[in-house]
């Protein structure tokens, strides 16, 4: 790569997803049901008529509605609410509680389930909508902390900020990760390694997990290919379901294989990475394959159960460089009698991999029960290189389910009608918006890499050790913590 | 169509009748016979705390209303620490003389003594983030009550000056309206480093509320959003933390110095850090604290709750030996009475309080203040028209009548702890338990 006479490369470009506006389908549920008593509504407007000494205070008294964001707009006002522009300000309750009510809608309280909650349903809708970031005045309103990722706090620099004002664009935060392993000059056997496998490198540490075609239908998974390829990062998904498309859009594809569908065809030049799903007979794909693909990285998938630790640790010691860990779409362990959360799988793997001097001879791709930007940087802390997002992107696509949705290959959930270039648009704005906050979390550490980020436990606050350490000294011991 | 206004510019006839319909609203609402729709409240700021916050804001006692004023369903901190009283609750008031409410603000050799008579001042809301109204209504309110309020960082609007004394001035990373007269003004003077709300990340004015006013103040472009930097440019250690303490003692070396900032992992060391450079008084401000506007994941996620902030600082400034030389504040989610007096028994002096102010005032906790107009009531917005729904006067009453329902809780919680005053219950956690704890 040349450089400029500035020192910076000739190609060099910031890197940036295109958001555009890409609003709900319409029949969305809103936040918020409006109910008008028509009678005292009308006891309401006859009052004014009667306060009214002339026509023009009749026509302020009428002009000037209790609601800012035009709920009550129309001729008619309260007899023809607006109800999807409420925002819940509870001014028209609060100045006529006899006449107006102000509801959670039940249709909201009914999205997601046990583990998506609907505002993380409606944040993600918004988030899809816009690509922008998620900003609203006063605090934070929701549960002081919760299992799994609420368990989790990040950390803040006040003084030190190597990246100063990076995430007004000032300079660079860079959330580029690699799959594969960079060569290393000794293995820990201080011996010269063999060359390495290919590296890809992505610009944000998020790729898309395509759930079965059977499941949530081609437009869903050809948006997700789609903003794939435009965003420049990758989507997994099995051999049968990308077949049609594979020579077209090979760079973004990674094709799942196994010891029954692997075949020796002739693979498109395009693909960078091929992934092999690992079970206890074919730990690793056939010879042929890496013959045949060279130059292609390949992914391994490995199902978080017990003991995947021990298989993550022997695939790394047998060379793999890359390994995509699912746990279910809660984000728990799977087939374990008390199933550990993906934060907590996480750092078990990573301490592994560390004991065994092999944590950067190695890319972990996290997946399962990533539901908000903030589960991205939390992910990392524990010890992944980066997610893979599943249910969040057909939540995205204005998914809805009823019941529990645990186990990606049940038919769960009811994929709308997508209109053309709609979906595509509002996963690359989804993308944005977490890239855009990822940048948020990292500046406030001061961090200018996400590399940085990968199991930086210190730069984590765990919700039961801080307890530990400051509650514990003043109000004893933990109810049912044993000891 | 075009958009109706709330309160039409032509009719002050209009705005009066919207006024006094929500100020009869409110206690419509919060006197206990509403049935109180679901879309009221939050897990932290409950349809309880809110209402029963109107009510005392109406009445200046504590409810009798029957709705739950002491603690939330936020499920952790304050909502599951509760106190272990020595008495049963009085039949009348409680025998706590006034004046044990009071607490220092310096407690160093040197310096202004200052005490305020009750173990709260007010937060910093900027000019921008609220309107004058607000502003003035908070003021006054501090005047009457001997305390304290905060310009936060958008500068010092003129009609503040005639309530120089009761006014902390901030100085922020972006240095707005800051100047040298506005340092002189003020009895205590706060280096805001971080927000609880936004920690690391700055300050943000979203272009609609920087009026033509709003920009003058701030010596900026109407209609552009602001953004104050993080951190400040002049600071990027504890030495230079302690050159900025001295360029404002220098300037101003009558007033207090407080440090404001946020909650990091280690922030007890940050804490000791304050201390050396000089402040007399550490401001922890908890990662679930109010503001006008934040990205919603940082106000979930970064930096720790104000909880678990307070006794690790407390912990550390008396293992160095310097806790009887500091003041220490906390803010950050402290929305009631009771969440002070535990944060004061968890080792802070006081606390310094936003959000429950602008709830006194009105505030429904909708979050909408960053959005088109601004706050439907007219507290966190600049327009206008809406601004003039909140009346200082009446503002500042409802302040002052919520802190005198404060004052006679605390005094209750006193009697009942069978303790002199405030400052005794400083760091005297063994007088609370936690709901998920117990003590062998």
């Amino acid at each position: 790569m040349s450089a400029t006479a500035r020192g910076q490369p000739k190609d060099f470009h910031r890197y940036h997803i295109g958001t555009a506006e890409a609003p709900p389908l319409a029949g969305a549920p809103g936040r918020f049901s409006v109910k008008i008593s028509t009678v005292a509504f009308l006891r309401m407007a006859a009052s004014l008529v009667a306060d009214s000494r002339s026509l023009g205070d009749l026509a302020a008294n009428f002009g000037s509605r209790p609601c800012i964001y035009g709920v009550y707009d129309g001729t008619f006002g309260g007899l023809e609410a607006r109800e999807s522009l409420c925002r819940g300000c509870l001014r028209c309750m609060v100045e006529h509680p006899d006449v107006a009510r102000i509801e959670a809608d039940p249709r909201y309280k009914r999205l997601g389930d046990g583990y998506w909650r609907p505002e993380q349903v409606l944040t993600i809708w918004n988030e899809a909508a816009t690509g922008k970031i998620p900003v609203r005045g006063m605090g934070y309103g929701g549960p002081f902390k919760g299992p799994g990722f609420d368990n989790i706090w990040t950390d803040m620099s006040e003084i030190v900020r190597p990246t100063r004002d990076g995430i007004h664009g000032r300079e660079y935060i860079s959330t580029a990760v690699d799959l594969g392993s960079e060569p290393m000059p000794l293995g820990p056997e201080v011996a010269p390694l063999e060359p390495s496998e290919p590296i890809v490198t992505l610009p944000l540490p998020i790729v898309f997990r395509a759930l079965p075609r059977r499941v949530i239908g081609s437009p869903a998974l050809e948006a997700m290919a789609e903003a794939a390829g435009t965003a420049g990062t990758l989507i997994f998904l099995g051999v049968g379901d990308c077949d049609e498309w594979l020579g077209r859009r090979a760079p973004e594809l990674v094709p799942l294989v196994n010891g029954q569908n692997w075949s020796s065809r002739a693979w498109p030049s395009g693909i960078r990475v091929m992934e092999w799903d690992v079970t206890r007979e074919a730990l690793l794909p056939p010879l042929e394959a890496t013959y045949l693909l060279p130059k292609v990285l390949w992914s391994f998938r490995v199902r978080m159960e017990p003991g995947f630790e021990d298989r993550v640790v022997e695939l790394a010691r047998r060379g793999a460089t890359c390994i995509r860990l699912e746990a279910d779409l809660h984000g728990s362990e799977w087939g374990a009698a008390r199933p550990r959360h993906l934060t907590e799988l996480l750092r078990s793997v990573h301490r592994r991999l560390v004991a065994g001097a092999l944590r950067d001879r190695v890319t972990l791709i996290a997946g399962g029960g990533i539901a908000a930007a903030e589960h991205v940087p939390k992910a990392i802390l524990c010890g992944a290189d980066l997610v893979s997002i599943d249910a969040a992107a057909l939540v995205a696509l204005q998914t809805e389910w009823q019941g529990e949705w645990r186990d990606p290959g049940q038919d769960g959930p009811a994929v709308p009608r997508l209109p053309a270039g709609w979906a595509a648009q509002r996963l690359l704005n989804l993308l944005c918006a977490w890239r855009d906050q990822l940048l948020e979390i990292l500046g406030a550490m001061g961090l200018r890499d996400v590399r940085r980020l990968r199991g930086e436990v210190g730069r984590a606050m765990f919700a039961d050790e801080l307890e530990r350490e400051v509650f514990e000294p003043l109000f004893g011991r933990k109810r049912g913590s044993g000891g | 169509m075009a958009e109706r206004q709330s309160v039409a510019a032509s009719s002050p006839a209009a705005r009066q009748r919207h006024i006094q319909h929500i100020r009869r609203g409110l206690e419509t609402i919060s006197a206990g016979a509403f049935d109180v729709p679901d879309a009221v409240g939050n897990l932290r700021w409950t349809e309880d705390l809110l209402l029963s916050t109107w009510e005392q804001a109406a009445t200046g006692r504590p409810p009798v209303s029957g709705r739950e004023f002491r603690v939330g369903r936020s499920g952790g901190g304050f909502d599951r620490i509760h106190f272990r009283f020595l008495r049963p609750a009085p039949v009348g008031p409680p025998a706590v003389a006034a004046g044990d409410l009071a607490i220092p603000l310096n407690r160093r050799s040197s310096g202004p003594r200052i005490e305020i008579p009750l173990p709260v001042y007010g937060a910093g809301f900027s000019f921008g983030s609220v309107s004058l109204q607000v502003m003035l209504s908070r003021a006054r309110a501090a005047e009457r009550l001997g305390s304290y309020t905060s310009t936060g960082e958008g500068g010092y609007p003129l009609p503040l000056a005639k309530h120089r004394e009761r006014v902390i001035t901030q100085v922020a990373t972006g240095l707005f309206g800051v100047h040298e007269e506005t340092i002189q003004w003020a009895p205590i003077l706060e280096i805001k480093y971080a927000q609880g709300a936004k920690p690391g990340l700055g300050g943000h004015l979203l272009g609609n509320k920087v009026t033509m006013d709003v920009a003058n103040m701030r010596g900026s472009v109407p209609w552009v959003s602001l953004f104050s930097p993080f951190p400040f440019h002049s600071v990027y250690s504890v030495e230079d933390h302690r050159k900025h303490v001295d360029w404002l003692r220098t300037v101003n070396p009558r007033a207090l110095v407080s440090v404001k900032v946020s909650t990091p992992t280690d922030v007890e060391m940050v804490a000791v850090g304050i201390y050396h450079a000089g402040a007399h008084i550490i401001h922890l401000d908890g990662s679930y604290g109010g503001t006008g506007a934040a990205p919603e994941i940082a106000k979930k996620n970064i930096a720790m709750p104000i909880e678990y902030a307070i006794p690790k600082v407390h912990r550390q400034l008396l293992e160095e030996g310097i806790r009887d030389e500091v003041v220490l504040m906390a803010s950050g989610g402290v929305r009631t009475a009771w969440d002070v007096a535990k944060a004061i028994a968890l080792g802070a002096d006081g606390c310094v309080i936003g959000t429950a102010e602008l709830v006194a005032m009105g505030c429904t906790q909708c979050k909408n203040c960053e959005l088109g107009r601004g706050c439907p009531f007219g507290l966190t917005t600049t327009d206008p028209e809406l601004s003039q729904l909140i009346e200082p006067d009446w503002a500042a009453e409802r302040v002052v009548n919520l802190y005198e329902s404060w004052k006679r809780q605390w005094r209750e919680l006193l009697w009942r702890l069978e303790l002199g005053n405030i400052r005794q219950l400083r760091g005297r956690a063994d007088l609370m338990f936690h709901e998920e704890y117990e003590r062998k």
